[in-house]
């Protein structure tokens, strides 16, 4: 009884420490993904495009939307 | 025989004591036992995540470490290892600060907490020092633009809702507490979840799904910054909203060349000015008191009552209904209101588009703005509040009236929450349109509408519109209230557009406060809804149907170009500070090795060799092109390109004349 009471704790410490790095990771992958956000942000790659690509925000009549046809590719749009 | 009887007291005793353990005692003495045998403690439950409106996080809990240092415990220095060297370079390496590293290397100190939160990862090797004791706890993570952050709101250092949304919304974000019970092991150690023990999971808290839009959101927080700096405003406010169910996808406030500490389009009221007069035009042709055709003696802009003159910027001694709203006449309106409406009928219009109420919205300090009673208005009032003074709305109110002329008449909930789901998923709440009431018939929006884009068109509004698409809206221009008298040099300038005018998708509201270049709110807020929309297009995820809006474009013939063109210029202008990176010889070109199998023949040939001569080729003629154009085409036709004060377009060797591939051509520039 002793031995079997023994062998629980040792796989509950196994359990608990398993739990701690689970915690451990999500924590991480929380912060990972706040920085993933913050570096696709579009005010931070607007800024970057234009500061050291020389890129502007086009006017409405130099946007082109593309329209994917029903189980084909892409069309132009009839948009000027 | 005296012994034998102290025996039999002696196990009378005994037994005595025995029973009484057993039986008297024996509940007090179990719970003892499992009072030291086992450990109870509470597991913290995480906080409810707000996403935004496509599930992206914008306050999210995780759980870090909170670590506590007793020096006295820290192992002192031995020849194999040195604990105190390890833990100050562990916490340097936290980035913690040289004082607090001091004091957790002061042995005469018996507990030292370290500032701040960590994560276990970074906190693994100082955790296994002696001496370092580490606690869970949860952090409350923001993400997402300023702004964002203003409207979700915060919590304290103990967790407590503060301000915002956490606040408004904290017995949904709250969870439920959970609890462990375990036994410890022989060195006092409590694993979790023994066999022995029990445990109750701690329930998270609701998730909560905004209705705003992250790119629309960064979009107008960017755009309210630059139209400060572009006008010296002292501030203003943006707000978009879905006009269709109500949903309010950014809103922002700036002062003072930030982004405000509070959400101001929510808690910040201001007399909006002409931006009311398309409301009252609509009743007014509902009731049938008046047509978009029916002209009216506007007094050549200039108009006495009650001791109060009202004036027009554009004057005329008459002007169509239709025109009274496309020029944003004063004299028109204040006459139609004046003369053709009771003082009760112009207060609950007021009311049924939302003014002087509250919104519903679930942030704590919203304001209601300020609709008086029509007992306690003054002589001039009926004609002040018909051209929007003495009554103040918040820009959210603005939008969500503005958003009913838009949806054909409809007064809808506005709403900031799009869902409510628990931990596992299930939805509590989803915010579906809900219709408050019917301000405007189907026929009177849409003559509205029509009057909103000839203000765009051609009226007051022009600096809002769009070469592809058909913008409405309405500008206002107001006094500001300065020491309780309106001032003459401080303005709200505001623009309420829509767009597209065919099915409008979006309404938006923009203000700039004590704007300094320009005080119209046509001239100053109008390019705000105009960048705004711009931007909106331009990216794929900001809450607008591009396909509807393919459909609706209009065809835009382009000018043709001459080197003297404003556009040109401006271009040029802007190419200038580059040149020089033109002038930089471009690397020699590639030759991409073609498919299949090389022979090399040994020894190997010298590689200029074998490349051979390069080609003769006739210099492109680059006349009228712009700089930039010009060294593309002649980096094109395989020359290196070096630019030179001269005949603009002129180059050397001349046109037309054969050069070798890669050799340089002299590019001149202008003088």
């Amino acid at each position: 009884m002793v031995w079997r009471r023994g062998r629980g704790f040792a796989e509950e410490q196994r359990i608990v420490a398993l739990d701690r790095e689970r915690r451990d990771l999500d924590a991480q992958r929380i912060s990972l993904e706040g920085e993933l956000q913050r570096a696709t942000s579009a005010d931070r790659i607007a800024a970057a495009a234009s500061r050291r690509l020389g890129l502007r925000a086009p006017s409405d009549s130099q946007i082109i939307t593309l329209i994917r046809a029903r189980g084909a590719g892409a069309t132009v749009a009839d948009t000027p | 025989m005296l012994l034998h009887l102290s025996l039999v007291v002696f196990a009378l005793a005994l037994l005595g004591k025995a029973a009484r353990v057993q039986l008297l005692d024996g509940d007090r003495w179990a719970a003892e036992a499992e009072k030291q045998h086992m450990v109870v403690a509470a597991l913290p439950a995480p906080r409810g995540t707000i996403v935004d409106d496509r599930g992206e996080p914008v306050a999210i809990s995780r759980e870090v470490l909170r670590l506590t240092i007793a020096p006295n415990q820290v192992r002192p220095p031995s020849a194999k290892r040195n604990d105190r060297d390890s833990l100050a370079k562990e916490l340097r390496a936290l980035g913690v600060s040289r004082a607090v590293i001091a004091k957790a290397l002061d042995s005469t100190r018996k507990y030292v907490a370290v500032p701040g939160v960590f994560l276990p990862s970074d906190a693994r090797k100082v955790m296994a020092l002696r001496g370092v004791r580490a606690d869970w706890t949860m952090q409350r993570l923001p993400s997402g633009s300023h702004g964002l952050q203003r409207l979700v709101g915060a919590l304290d250092a103990t967790g407590k809702a503060q301000s915002g949304l956490e606040r408004a919304l904290d017995s949904l974000l709250t969870g439920t507490q959970g609890e462990r019970r375990a036994v410890r092991d022989r060195r006092g150690r409590a694993p979790w979840d023994s066999p022995s023990g029990s445990r109750v999971n701690a329930r998270p808290g609701h998730t909560v799904q905004l209705t705003v839009n992250r790119r629309l959101q960064e979009l107008i927080e960017r755009e309210l910054l630059d139209a400060m700096e572009r006008t010296g405003a002292s501030g203003g406010d943006l707000v978009v909203m879905d006009p269709n169910d109500g949903a309010i996808l950014a809103l922002a406030g700036a002062r003072k060349g930030r982004i405000a500490p509070s959400v101001t389009p929510l808690t910040e009221p201001y007399q909006p000015g002409s931006v009311l007069k398309p409301m009252f035009v609509a009743w007014l042709m509902d009731q049938g008191r008046t047509r978009p055709s029916e002209m009216l003696n506007t007094e050549n802009g200039s108009y006495r009552l009650n001791g109060t003159t009202f004036s027009d910027e554009h004057k005329e001694a008459a002007m169509s209904v239709f025109d009274v709203v496309r020029w944003s006449s004063n004299v028109g309106t204040v006459k139609l209101v004046t003369e053709r409406m009771e003082p009760s009928e112009e207060y609950e219009l007021l009311r049924d588009y939302g003014f002087g109420v509250s919104t519903g919205l679930p942030y704590p300090s919203e304001s209601r703005g300020q609709l008086r009673d029509p007992s306690r208005w003054s002589a001039p009032s009926a004609a002040s509040l018909s051209i929007g003074y003495e009554l103040q709305v918040t820009p959210v109110q603005l939008a969500a009236a503005y958003s009913a002329i838009a949806n054909g008449g409809e007064m809808l909930e506005p709403a900031l929450v799009r869902e409510i789901r628990t931990a596992d998923g299930q939805s509590v709440f989803r915010h579906e349109r809900r219709v408050l009431r019917r301000v405007a018939t189907k026929e009177s929006a849409a003559e509205v509408r029509a009057m909103l884009k000839a203000v765009v068109d051609s009226g007051t509004g022009r600096a809002a519109g769009l070469a592809a698409f058909e913008v409405g809206g309405k500008s206002g221009t107001a006094r500001r209230v300065v020491n309780g008298r309106y001032s003459r040099d401080d303005y709200d300038a505001t623009f309420a557009g829509m767009f597209p005018m065919s099915d409008p998708q979006l309404v938006i509201v923009a203000r700039l406060i004590e704007p300094r270049t320009q005080i119209f709110g046509g001239l100053v807020a109008g390019p705000m809804v105009r960048e705004v929309l711009l931007g909106a297009m331009a990216a794929s995820d900001a809450a607008l149907d591009l396909k509807v809006l393919a459909r609706v474009a209009k065809a835009v013939e382009l000018p043709s170009v001459s080197d003297s063109a404003p556009p040109v210029r401006v271009l040029s202008a802007r190419d200038e500070p580059a040149l020089p990176e033109l002038d930089a010889v471009p690397p020699p070109r590639e030759v991409a090795p073609s498919p299949g199998r090389v022979v090399v023949t040994l020894p190997f040939a010298a590689e200029q060799e074998a490349a051979g001569p390069r080609a003769l080729t006739p210099v492109p003629s680059v006349r009228g092109l712009s700089v930039r154009e010009a060294v593309r085409t002649l980096h094109a036709a395989g020359f290196q390109v070096k630019l030179a004060r001269g005949v603009r377009g002129r180059t050397q060797p001349a046109a037309g004349a054969s050069a070798r591939e890669g050799s340089l051509v002299v590019l001149e520039r202008g003088s």
